[in-house]
């Protein structure tokens, strides 16, 4: 004849299951937190090639990074630190010494030594 | 400008995936100036060719400083330089870019594809930093330096050619010119005799190269100028050539780095003149970029330029065509 289960043994086994669910759960959700957090900051940043409009105005003032961040935008150009060996170089285009002179029609006829077209 | 004038000798052979062509006023120089230049263009193919995995700049790694020769330290220096003369609108990094179009192998072996893509900003020329002989470029970039690379190879092999043989030299890639030494013609003689040079070693007698200028640099078009050049640079970006479908619209391999999209369609094709071969190309690429308001952007750096309009209108600025 079976004897019934006392009411303290199915409380004990409840409580137990209860508190198995509640840690597995738990420990999924911080699996699923940490993967989706690696995912998001594996992300490449995207970049403007020009500074947005009004960008810079939009910085948080309260804490700065204890590390230098990443660029996201163009410095400015009369801060920009470039190597010595760029420094000489004028981050300017430089006109020619002398225009082209369109050739006039009688030369026209004679064969043009190189030609300038897209390539 | 009248004169007799002695045509300079030529060579033609396909590089870089276009057409290389080289002028000397010496004929007798002829042959040793290809070999320099064959050799030249060799180099410039392994040091930053984007089609070639086993090129320099493309095994390069990312995120950690890294020696490159001088050869590809200088053509990234001249790209970073003319991005930032050019605002960012010539800019190294739309390598990713150019492959999300579809450029992504030699031009001739590209396919028309129907597949829709979402064009993604540059990540930004500054991004990549230069320290001496060396360069970090940093994750997820992918470099190419077709704008400028072609352009910078031109300016250096015309100048290694001339301080080889001491004879003029025009080296066209694809339409973009460099010249160094005196042009062939009449030249004054200097006090010594021999034609009174530049700096630059242009000729300031009476030489000049006859260029003509139009949307294709091998193929000239009815109507298209002769200009003639007697120093410095030359440089046409034009989007007829090298174009394809993508997405089911007509794209090229002009990229506005704001976007990562083919720009506006206000100009079709710039031709710029400049003290320099990779001045006038970064220029006239800036150009089609920038779209409306380039005249005055080029009026502004006094750089000669003609613009054709994709409506055909052609606007001269900063003195084309006309001497001073």
């Amino acid at each position: 004849m079976d004897r019934p289960r006392p009411r303290h043994v199915d409380r004990r086994d409840q409580g137990l299951r209860r508190q198995r669910t509640v840690t597995q759960g738990a420990a999924f959700g911080a699996a699923a937190l940490a993967v989706a957090f690696g995912w998001v900051f594996a992300q490449p940043t995207e970049a403007p090639a020009t500074e947005p409009a009004g960008n810079s105005e939009k910085l948080p003032a309260t804490k700065v990074p204890a590390t230098k961040a990443p660029a996201t935008k163009a410095p400015a150009k009369d801060k920009q630190k470039q190597p010595a060996a760029e420094e000489s170089e004028e981050p300017e285009l430089k006109a020619p010494e002398e225009p082209p002179a369109e050739e006039p029609e009688q030369e026209q006829e004679q064969q043009p030594d190189a030609r300038s077209g897209g390539s | 400008m009248t004169g007799t004038r002695v045509a300079p000798a030529r060579a033609t052979f396909p590089a870089l995936g276009t057409t290389a062509v080289l002028l000397v006023t010496d004929e007798a120089a002829l042959p040793e100036a290809e070999r320099l230049l064959r050799d030249e263009l060799e180099a410039v193919d392994a040091a930053y060719s984007r089609f070639r995995p086993d090129s320099e700049i493309m095994r390069l790694p990312h995120g950690r400083a890294a020696p490159v020769s001088p050869l590809l330290a200088g053509a990234l220096r001249a790209a970073l330089r003319a991005a930032d003369a050019t605002d960012g609108l010539v800019d190294p990094t739309v390598g990713q870019a150019l492959v999300d179009l579809g450029y992504d192998r030699d031009f001739a072996k590209i396919t028309p594809s129907g597949d829709g893509f979402t064009p993604k900003p540059a990540p930004g020329w500054w991004r990549v930093r230069m320290e001496g002989d060396s360069v970090i470029v940093p994750h997820g970039v992918l470099l190419d330096l077709g704008s400028t690379g072609k352009a910078y190879a031109a300016d250096r092999a015309a100048a290694a050619i001339f301080e080889a043989l001491g004879c003029g030299v025009l080296v066209s890639l694809g339409g973009d010119l460099a010249t160094a030494g005196p042009a062939p013609g009449p030249a004054a003689p200097g006090p010594s005799g021999a034609p009174t040079k530049s700096p630059r070693g242009a000729s300031e007698g009476g030489g000049r190269w006859l260029v003509s200028v139009g949307d294709d640099h091998q193929n000239a078009g009815p109507g298209d100028p002769v200009v003639s050049v007697r120093s410095g640079g030359l440089a046409t970006s034009s989007v007829t050539r090298r174009a394809w479908r993508r997405g089911g619209r007509p794209v090229h391999h002009i990229v506005d780095p704001r976007t990562g999209d083919v720009p506006a369609a206000v100009w079709r094709t710039v031709t710029v003149a400049a003290r320099s071969c990779v001045d006038a190309n970064a220029a006239a690429t800036a150009a089609v970029v920038r779209g409306d308001g380039a005249e005055a952007w080029l009026r502004g750096l006094a750089l000669p330029a003609r613009l054709v309009g994709h409506d055909g209108r052609v606007v001269a600025v900063a003195g084309w065509g006309t001497h001073g």
